[in-house]
């Protein structure tokens, strides 16, 4: 399918005005483009205002300890184009920080709680930041980070039922107790 | 440990009459939850059993958490558990009731229930079809009838023990120590 022609001319209008590291089409009507950070509120602003771009479909992160960064992602869509924008922001891993899209878009308030909770990304300018949104209590690591090891917090915050002691096959055990045969077998 | 006591002749009918009117509270946060309306509806029909839902927790005879609980869900039970009037069960249904089950790696999620809250039955199973949710419901009314489903006594002679658990993975209390 053709690439859709508004998202082509937005492509070529969008790079002369801001230092786009890449925009690729991940199909007909999506774009996505990387811009550097201080230049992402400008870029909203363009597409909001300039552009037809009202809605925030949805925020998302990607934690890439290899590369010490957090890319953050806002998908906005056009009801006028029927095309989606995916405007993809590197933050440094070790202090991640951003400015609130809350004034823009109301809806970005709540993801914004969500992703200091769970990634521990600091919005700058969100009053609710350090909220509870889904952990009570947590006081461990951002659970969502690569680095944070999930056994490990298990092995030292829960207890295991211990295994069985012997080794006896469980479709032979029961075929014992019941004389049936099992649903499983032949 | 609780001894098994001699019941007198009152016991035993009180046993025996609790035994065949047994109110359901499901708490429908697990997977576990999908089985149930087919048990309670037509094609399974747990109500010739004389099982049926309760709306409210001091209506209801028995808990059945329905899979795995969150931390967050934990305590909405154990405030539910202790809401409800004795004689009062619990049922485990699902595997990761007992030991996690595919959720044993999580970082958010209990795994086992009866540190918790005093599990009169195990139902096995991921998931326990209908049949087994009925086959337990069953099992749990002879225990009844026998007078040996006693958890609730030992989670009342047992709380400090409970509690401990409890703190220990509920790191933000703010239950009543004492609702029951």
């Amino acid at each position: 399918m053709e690439n859709n022609m508004e998202l082509k001319a937005l492509k070529n209008n969008f790079s002369k005005i801001f230092n786009v590291e890449y925009a690729m089409f991940n199909d007909s009507e999506t774009l996505s483009i990387k811009i550097p950070s201080n230049e992402t509120l400008n870029a909203i602003d363009y597409l909001y205002n300039k552009e037809s771009y009202k809605h925030l479909s949805m925020m998302s992160y990607i934690d890439k300890p290899k590369d010490n960064i957090i890319e953050l992602i806002y998908i906005l869509y056009s009801y006028t184009d029927h095309t989606t924008i995916i405007l993809i922001i590197d933050l440094n891993r070790e202090n991640p920080k951003f400015v609130t899209l809350k004034n823009i878009f109301p809806q970005a308030e709540t993801f914004e709680i969500e992703f200091n909770e769970m990634m521990g990304i600091v919005f700058e300018g969100n009053n609710r930041m350090g909220e509870e949104f889904i952990l009570e209590g947590w006081d461990g690591p951002p659970p969502m980070r690569k680095d944070f090891d999930t056994l490990e917090f298990v092995n030292d915050n829960y207890m295991f039922r211990s295994g069985r002691e012997n080794s006896i096959n469980v479709r032979e055990h029961i075929k014992n107790i019941t004389g049936e045969k099992g649903a499983l077998d032949d | 440990m609780i001894e098994k006591k001699k019941r007198n002749i009152f016991q035993i009918i009180d046993d025996w009459a609790s035994a065949r009117s047994l109110w359901l509270l499901m708490y429908c946060t697990g997977c576990g939850a999908i089985e149930l309306p087919p048990t309670m509806t037509s094609r399974y029909d747990m109500e010739r059993f004389g099982i049926a839902p309760a709306g409210t927790p001091r209506q209801a005879d028995i808990l059945l958490i329905t899979g795995y609980l969150s931390i967050k869900t934990l305590k909405r039970v154990i405030r539910a558990y202790e809401q409800m009037q004795s004689p009062k069960y619990v049922i485990g249904l699902g595997s990761c009731t007992i030991n996690g089950g595919m959720y044993w790696d999580s970082y958010n999620t209990i795994k086992m229930l009866d540190l918790y809250l005093p599990v009169d039955i195990w139902i096995a199973g991921c998931m326990p079809r209908p049949e087994s949710v009925i086959g337990g419901l069953n099992k749990l009314s002879d225990i009844i009838k026998a007078g040996e489903a006693n958890g609730w006594k030992k989670y009342n002679e047992n709380l400090k023990w409970y509690r401990a658990n409890q703190k220990k993975v509920i790191k933000k209390w703010d239950l009543p120590e004492f609702n029951y």
